[in-house]
């Protein structure tokens, strides 16, 4: 049998070696939760719905709907600052 | 200032927001580059089954491949002047670097020659470009292809085609260097059909898409020159594209009437971006472009009345049955004049100039969703040995 060296033309890296679990911890009052919706036809709607189902099922204070520019881009750093700043719990949803 | 280093710095959260998503683009590394060692896996193949071990583990595009054996890929590296660990590009939503190793490893198997290294380096440059959007044109399901638009003084030297069939077979430059481009895609960055391409219909382009500019006709600038290159340079464009539609006006030698048709081909409103400002890619063909160049129009002249021509009414829209989107991002509330605009700014259309004499054909390529999701970007080819883009 002749052999052929090839080299890999995947992607290749070595994992993380520990994920950790973000902390545990007891809500403080008033809890804010906010869920980013990407901004597809219907996936405000949607995540509006979601986000009144929490409303009535969790302890929370008030619930926000933040609606991305464009579904194709992430948060920039300014809105992921202002979030971090005034929200105990961001849920990231998709709609389409 | 006396510091302590035991203290360490704690970046605030949006220090370390930005410092994950913009680090690696904006400090690539540079290895030694009188030592080409490579970090990928090594594989020792059966010559007889290896092709087939490529196509076993998803490696290629459905088409057989050229092996990347070590001194292939070596070559590519010494030809563009890079070591193996340089990083070319970065798409931080899938916390992956592109080697210059890893692309170099692709363009082999796309059956490139090392000469066109430098061309697919500044693809992938491009493609990671931030404004590219490179994590969605490669996922969405409208199925993007990845087009480039290559300008520059002396492409038929170097092995393009940018004459007959243009758009078609037949040149392995034109064919290896825009398939290059996808096989990256797939392997260093997922894209694979069924895993990270969630693309619906997909069109051929996927396999391959590139249209190199011919010399332009006397009076008109190039590309590049638009783009704010210079005359000397070779530049790449790439744009996240439909398949090409082609432009038939055989019979009307007024520039008006090559205008109008062109208008038509771009405001067929079962392509995405009309009336939601997208990008154009438009391959004048010969004659078309003789028209318009005869009568004095200008590269400028067009793309303003085509931006003004091709904006349409919802109800133009609404007749084809498309329904008008309210959202953040597509937000299709017409304009004072009643209008949409199909692409918004005469930029938003890359001119360029090819194929050959017969009958009256040009293209239209546009791109595969409006400009808040992806917008066109370029990069200046490197010479050979001159490193990365």
């Amino acid at each position: 049998m002749t052999t052929i060296d090839v080299l890999n033309p995947e992607y290749e890296t070595e994992g993380p070696s520990e994920v950790l679990m973000a902390i545990r911890s007891t809500p403080v009052e008033p809890v804010v939760i906010t869920v980013i919706e990407n901004s597809k036809p219907h996936a405000k709607e949607l995540l509006t719905y979601v986000a009144e189902g929490l409303r009535e099922r969790l302890p929370v204070a008030e619930i926000e709907v933040h609606s991305k520019s464009s579904a194709s881009k992430p948060i920039d750093a300014d809105e992921a600052e202002m979030l971090a700043a005034r929200t105990h719990l961001v849920i990231s949803g998709l709609g389409d | 200032m006396h510091t302590d280093a035991r203290i360490k710095y704690q970046p605030s959260f949006k220090e370390a927001y930005e410092h994950s998503r913009t680090e690696e683009i904006k400090m690539p590394r540079q290895g030694n580059h009188d030592n080409l060692r490579f970090m990928a896996t090594p594989l020792s193949l059966d010559e007889h089954d290896a092709q087939e071990e490529f196509f076993a583990r998803g490696w290629t595009d459905g088409l057989p491949v050229i092996l990347p054996t070590p001194k292939r890929v070596e070559a590519m590296l010494e030809y563009a002047g890079v070591a193996a660990d340089d990083v070319v590009g970065t798409v931080p939503e899938r916390s992956r670097d592109i080697t210059t190793e890893k692309a170099a490893i692709n363009t082999v198997m796309a059956g490139c020659e090392p000469r066109h290294f430098p061309v697919v380096l500044a693809g992938i440059a491009a493609m990671c470009d931030p404004d590219f959007g490179c994590n969605t044109a490669i996922t969405s399901t409208g199925g993007a292809a990845l087009c480039l638009a290559v300008s520059g003084p002396n492409l038929e030297a170097q092995g393009f085609n940018t004459t007959r069939n243009a758009l078609g077979p037949g040149y392995r430059a034109n064919a290896t260097v825009g398939r290059a481009m996808r096989l990256v895609a797939m392997n260093v960055l997922g894209a694979r059909s069924n895993h990270l391409d969630g693309s619906s219909i997909g069109h051929p382009g996927k396999y391959t898409m590139l249209v190199a500019e011919e010399i332009p006709p006397e009076g008109w600038d190039p590309l590049r020159v638009d783009l704010g290159y210079d005359e000397t340079d070779t530049t790449v464009t790439v744009l996240a594209a439909e398949g090409p539609h082609q432009v038939s006006n055989q019979l009307n030698g007024t520039p008006e009437g090559v205008l109008a048709t062109f208008v038509a081909a771009m405001t067929n409103p079962s392509t995405y971006g009309v009336g939601k400002g997208h990008q154009v890619l438009l391959v004048l063909g010969y004659e078309h472009r003789r028209i318009l160049v005869e009568s004095g129009w200008t590269r400028q002249a067009i793309r303003e009345h085509l931006t003004e021509a091709t904006r349409v009414t919802p109800a133009y829209l609404e007749e084809a049955g498309i329904v008008m989107e309210h959202t953040t991002q597509n937000d299709m509330t017409p304009d004072a004049d009643g209008k949409l605009a199909t692409v918004r700014s005469p930029d938003d259309i890359f001119l360029i100039t090819a194929g050959s004499p017969g009958a009256g054909w040009s293209a239209y390529i546009p791109t595969w969703a409006p400009t808040v999701h992806s917008s066109a970007a370029t990069k200046k080819v490197q010479p050979a040995g001159g490193g990365l883009p």
